[in-house]
């Protein structure tokens, strides 16, 4: 029996229909990464050329020399074009990013011409929302939908850094649970990129805050580690199901107090990666693994800039919140050795 | 213990699609994602990671710990500490045996800690050495392990400390005595990988199985490519000698040929041709910028010119990687993805 097969006798799916489904999905994806990415690098350096193109165009020929209603008007057209390309050659690996590279320069345009006149960027913010909407409704590019809310989204945080005059940390709390359920109770339309940008765009710019000297916690970071903490206490209740026996499960609850533990004490930016490494293991997503292992070490390593305690109280918290990982490892090692023994 | 998960038939994006189609409900999605999920993998992953996270913060707090104090301790406590630890992990590696990958880790550890403590010592004696001695030192002392260990990444670490003592020697010494211009430090740099990669083609087809793992060939292969590529494209920017140029370019294309007709005909790699593709896309495309120089001028003050030179560049670039396109889409046809 396939693994198909399987996997429809198990959850009761008619195995003709899934089989249709996938076997359109995987003609339409059939090109591996590595040359989407020698494509992808082409189509984007074309773009960006292009790009200088409509620049000097509107220099020279129109004398157009910062961005306005015009430009936005442009810039909606590129990106409405860029779909109808989509559309047209969803299948062409070199047209499909071009058409991406050329959505996202048509969406910044249209940003730009609308926040700059009037020096908003909460109305660059707004006017990116319609343009991040239809990057949802159309299914052809998963890439265009993650720059597309990506984009809205590093506005909108910018945005509101702007409206408090300084970096705020702790918004990626904010952003994790909604991604969060995105991913394990996804809606049939594709917006899995969303959930990926809800995920990595914050803590990114979390990042970015971190180094910057003045930056200030939303709430003091307690908002954050409550929601954090929910966070992994809903992914720690669906893997609950998983669990066979009583044994097993007091040893998972023993490493979900250690991650919890973890959690409270490290900063924001480690606590979101410990809820991409969880998310990563109940979804068995090898790309969330990797890009919470990163942000991991990232976030670990920016501990030690961080002048909010001295570099003994950074220490002491570290090797706490290890030793508390160590002691459950050991717990759990130790009961699975009696088990094969036994 | 193997960590590479079985391909799996059903992956996430083929739930999506499942999804998409309304065959799965949004309620039993995470049932749906629980039977596909690879449970050995993931169980043995989620150990592992805990192992790691644990490991990772406990000796983070631990140099945290040293740096608050390291002001404060004399010298031969800071190259003790460092010796202790190199100790500790060769008479680790030792113990557990070199033929596991635990020892062949504690080994890696030791030849990183190696490093520390030539430049603690710098550090500390002030000893007005060249930074490329440190690099030249550390792969010296390092090579008997690297040889005995047998693990690709102590080969690649060696390679990579090896490569930055020569490329350093070049940028302090061979470039300002002017007896090498800077533009072949690097396309010897890129060559010394290239024959870094032949040697490793060398020793699997002898029946050297630690070497065989794909990435490998991939790493070394990008490397040495992007090495050479980075001298022969500057060319197109900018020429100072001629003759220099014209041996960083024919340095690039003879890898690029070389490396095709390997991986082409004798070694048969779809994704090792593709990155040779890649690099003499972006080639051409630089070559493009150039004749288009040439010929019309970048002036972007004018409007004929800029349009005009604009326009041809955007034409080029398209050419150029639709060709590349098509190259590999024919390629692909002919050659396995992944080699065996």
């Amino acid at each position: 029996m396939t693994q198909l097969a399987a996997f429809c006798a198990r959850t009761g799916i008619d195995e003709a229909a899934a089989r249709q489904v996938l076997g359109a999905h995987v003609t339409h994806e059939s090109a591996p990464w590595y040359m989407q990415v020698v494509l992808g690098i082409g189509a984007w350096i074309t773009a960006i050329v292009a790009l200088f193109f409509v620049g000097v165009v509107m220099d020279l020929v129109f004398e157009i020399d910062e961005p306005n209603l015009a430009v936005a008007v442009i810039g909606a057209i590129v990106f409405v074009a860029s779909l109808w390309l989509l559309h047209r050659r969803p299948d062409g690996a070199f047209a499909a990013h071009a058409a991406v590279a050329f959505a996202t320069a048509g969406t910044l345009l249209a940003a730009a011409g609308v926040g700059v006149p009037e020096s908003s960027l909460a109305l660059a913010t707004a006017t990116t929302l319609p343009f991040a909407a239809a990057a949802i409704w159309q299914q052809r590019s998963l890439l265009l939908q993650f720059l597309i809310v990506s984009s809205a989204l590093t506005l909108g945080i910018v945005a509101a850094w702007d409206h408090w005059n300084d970096p705020i940390l702790g918004l990626p709390a904010l952003f994790t649970p909604v991604g969060v359920v995105l991913l394990l109770c996804p809606p049939r339309r594709e917006m899995r990129p969303t959930a990926f940008a809800l995920l990595i765009v914050p803590l990114l710019l979390d990042s970015v805050a971190t180094s910057l000297d003045v930056k200030w916690m939303l709430w003091f970071g307690w908002l954050a580690r409550g929601l954090l903490l929910a966070t992994f206490a809903f992914l720690f209740v669906v893997n609950w199901r998983r669990m066979a026996d009583r044994q097993t499960r007091l040893l998972a609850l023993a490493a979900a107090v250690a991650v919890a533990v973890a959690t409270f004490l490290l900063p924001v930016g480690a606590s979101a990666a410990l809820v991409l490494l969880t998310l990563a293991y109940t979804l068995g997503s090898r790309t969330l693994a990797a890009i919470g292992a990163l942000a991991e070490v990232y976030f670990i390593w920016s501990f030690y800039w961080d002048l909010e305690g001295t570099l003994l109280t950074k220490s002491i918290i570290l090797m706490s919140a290890g030793a508390v990982l160590l002691l459950c490892y050991g717990l759990l090692i130790g009961t699975l050795r009696e088990r094969r023994a036994s | 213990m193997d960590v590479t998960p079985a391909r799996p038939e059903l992956g996430p994006s083929a739930l999506q699609a499942l999804r998409s189609a309304g065959l799965i409900s949004a309620r039993g999605y995470a049932a749906a994602v629980d039977s596909v999920r690879d449970e050995a993998f993931w169980a043995r992953w989620g150990m592992r990671a805990l192992l790691a996270l644990g490991v990772g913060q406990f000796l983070a707090g631990v140099v945290f710990f040293f740096a608050y104090n390291w002001n404060d301790l004399s010298d031969i406590a800071k190259v003790a500490i460092i010796e202790t630890s190199l100790v500790i992990a060769v008479g680790g590696a030792l113990l557990v045996g070199l033929d596991r990958v635990f020892g062949q880790m504690l080994l890696i550890a030791a030849s990183v800690l190696t490093g520390m403590l030539l430049a603690v010592i710098g550090q500390v004696y002030q000893t007005g050495a060249d930074v490329f001695e440190l690099f030249a030192a550390w792969a010296v002392l390092i090579l008997p392990w690297t040889i005995i260990s047998r693990h690709p990444v102590h080969w690649l670490l060696w390679l990579v400390v090896a490569e930055v003592a020569f490329a350093l020697y070049g940028d302090q010494v061979l470039v300002p005595i002017q007896e090498m211009p800077g533009e072949l430090v690097w396309v010897i740099v890129g060559a010394t990988i290239a024959l870094a990669l032949a040697a490793r083609e060398w020793a699997v087809h002898r029946g050297m199985a630690w070497l065989t793992a794909h990435w490998t060939r991939l790493v070394l292969l990008f490397a040495a490519m992007a090495a050479l590529f980075a001298p022969a494209a500057g060319q197109m920017f900018d020429v100072d000698n001629l003759t220099v140029g014209a041996m960083c370019v024919a340095a690039f294309l003879l890898a690029a040929l070389l490396a095709s007709a390997l991986y082409w005909r004798s070694r048969r790699d779809f994704p090792a041709l593709v990155i040779v593709i890649g690099f003499v896309d972006a080639f051409v495309v630089c070559v493009g910028y150039r004749i288009i120089d040439e010929g019309i001028g970048f002036d972007l003050d004018d409007v004929g010119p800029a349009l005009s030179s604009l326009g041809a560049m955007i034409v080029w670039a398209i050419a150029a990687t639709g060709s590349a396109a098509l190259i590999m889409r024919r390629l692909r046809g002919s050659l396995q993805e992944v080699p065996s």
